[in-house]
């Protein structure tokens, strides 16, 4: 910890460094933004069919607000397609990893740092996206918005440890994308970022809300868009703290072991 | 003819030989579409806890249009698809004057460089046959009349997807990059999800005729079920592909005079 804080300018430098690298494109940057767009709008027109086939009411406004808040923090945290996981797969697979390694600061935080610098965007957008959802739909209190905060930065860790989870499967197979996309699959699905946790059938629903998925969607969304009983908060905030601790800890200690073995070219 | 007939050859044969060079890209990318799959399932099956219908499709009839989408992408994606990423590459980073210097009409390879036949045969087959297995077929009505008009829109839908990914890598020869305007096609995908009769009227038209993406999925489903009048569509689907097939090959034209290659 003492290391990361020692080294923020040189991160900041980081950040700033991919930054310009991004700022080369700037057409890209309305590509990326109309990417989102789509997605959105497309996501919107599907569940403004169903709510019309739908012999009870569905509060399309609700939904609205909801796929925004939901995507946007799946963004923000970094959960979307795990791609700063997959990013440092390939370093790993291609070798290029002994460029970080050999830096005198943490490799980790390192990688971590250029993504951000790299992926202002997705920010940005998730940014304007959550305050277009509390617009939409405005947070009933104050309360909300504060367990907004607290969920958003245990689906931050709870993402990293996933992003770490497909950044290690480079240190132990030649070619792992297929692994990845089938990891992303299963985030997609059971994170809610297509269904709403709340439109799967009871017993099922239970148990994809003690999963970790939720939690980089569904769950911040979920607290911030309804008023809960202190119950219902307490349990979620349990679940979702022993996940984001546990597979953190989990996680980091499986990219060092994982670290060891490797085998890269030059070393 | 023969000549292009030998370059799809040497295409195939050489993306076969690299499509099973690593065995473990082989079962990384099965678990990837199997998991594909049964997150679609999934997905459907609580979609229909909650509704009895959608736009009038009902369960079977929806995991049908899975099974359409599916092999829509499989057979575009999977077979031609990596081919726009190349283009993009090469453009970013100069290789595209290699192309150039082939003796090979560029837009012919350009289109056809990668044709992964293996690959998506190992990604694809379990997973169609899984959601074949899961489908009522007695509940759908299905003719011949119908299968035959909705192969004719699928072919066309593929050829005009094969159009949009290659087509939206084209603004990187202005711009030197078009990754993120490419992945656009990638979110357009999601069009696949709906049936053609659960899109508003102005948006069904939008996506028929300006950005034609769901004639290979979407409308040849709603063609094969008999829920739309095939003949309509299949003449619908041919006049937009011609259209296309123009508007594509001026584009390109155009592109190529704003190529600066790495080597002049």
């Amino acid at each position: 910890m003492k290391k990361i804080f020692h080294n923020i300018p040189l991160f900041w430098k980081v950040i700033k460094f991919n930054f310009l690298k991004v700022i080369a494109y700037p057409w890209e940057w309305v590509a990326f933004f109309a990417q989102r767009i789509i997605f959105y709008l497309l996501l919107l027109i599907f569940w403004f069919a169903v709510a019309q086939s739908s012999t009870h009411s569905i509060n399309f406004r609700s939904l609205v607000a909801y796929f925004l808040i939901a995507s946007s923090v799946r963004e923000i945290t970094f959960a979307y397609h795990t791609k700063m996981g997959r990013d440092t797969m390939r370093y790993i697979q291609y070798g290029d990893l002994n460029n970080y390694l050999i830096k005198p600061v943490p490799t980790i935080p390192f990688l971590f740092f250029s993504y951000i610098g790299q992926n202002w965007m997705p920010i940005v957008y998730s940014i304007f996206a959550i305050a277009a959802g509390v617009i939409i739909l405005p947070p009933t209190s104050i309360i909300n918005i504060i367990e907004f905060i607290a969920f958003l930065i245990l689906a931050f860790m709870v993402s990293i440890s996933f992003n770490l989870f497909v950044a290690i499967l480079g240190f132990h197979m030649i070619e792992a994308n297929g692994l990845r996309n089938a990891f992303n699959h299963t985030i997609e699905i059971f994170s809610g970022i297509l269904i709403p946790m709340t439109f799967f059938p009871g017993i099922f629903r239970t148990i994809v809300m003690h999963s970790p998925f939720p939690i980089v969607a569904f769950t911040p969304a979920y607290v911030l868009q309804n008023s809960l009983k202190f119950g219902e908060v307490f349990s979620l905030f349990a679940v979702s703290l022993v996940w984001a601790i546990g597979l953190l800890f989990l996680m980091i200690r499986w990219w060092k072991w994982s670290l060891r073995k490797y085998e890269g070219v030059g070393i | 003819m023969r000549y292009r007939l030998n370059i799809l050859w040497a295409n195939i044969v050489n993306t076969f030989r690299r499509e099973t060079a690593y065995f473990s890209q082989n079962w990384s990318n099965f678990f990837s579409t199997v998991f594909y799959t049964l997150a679609m399932v999934v997905f459907v099956d609580v979609l229909f806890s909650n509704i009895t219908t959608l736009a009038g499709y009902s369960r079977e009839e929806m995991l049908f249009m899975v099974f359409i989408g599916q092999v829509a992408y499989y057979f575009g994606w999977g077979v031609f698809g990596i081919n726009g990423e190349r283009l993009n590459e090469d453009i970013n980073n100069g290789s595209f004057d290699f192309v150039l210097v082939r003796p090979a009409p560029p837009l012919f390879f350009v289109l056809f460089r990668n044709i992964s036949i293996i690959g998506t045969l190992r990604d694809s087959l379990a997973n169609i046959l899984v959601i074949s297995f899961l489908i009522n077929w007695t509940t759908l009505h299905i003719t011949l009349s119908s299968i035959v008009l909705g192969s004719v829109v699928f072919i066309a839908g593929q050829i005009i997807w094969q159009y949009i990914r290659v087509g939206l890598v084209f603004p990187a020869f202005w711009f030197g990059s078009a990754k993120n305007i490419m992945s656009i096609s990638y979110e357009l995908t999601e069009t696949h999800n709906l049936p053609l009769e659960g899109y508003p009227q102005s948006l069904r038209i939008l996506f028929t005729t300006l950005i034609p993406t769901i004639i290979v999925s979407a409308m040849a489903g709603s063609v094969i079920l008999n829920k739309s009048n095939g003949l309509i569509m299949a003449g619908w689907a041919i006049a937009v592909t011609v259209a296309l097939s123009f508007v594509f090959v001026w584009a390109w034209n155009s592109a190529l005079k704003h190529y600066s290659s790495a080597s002049s």
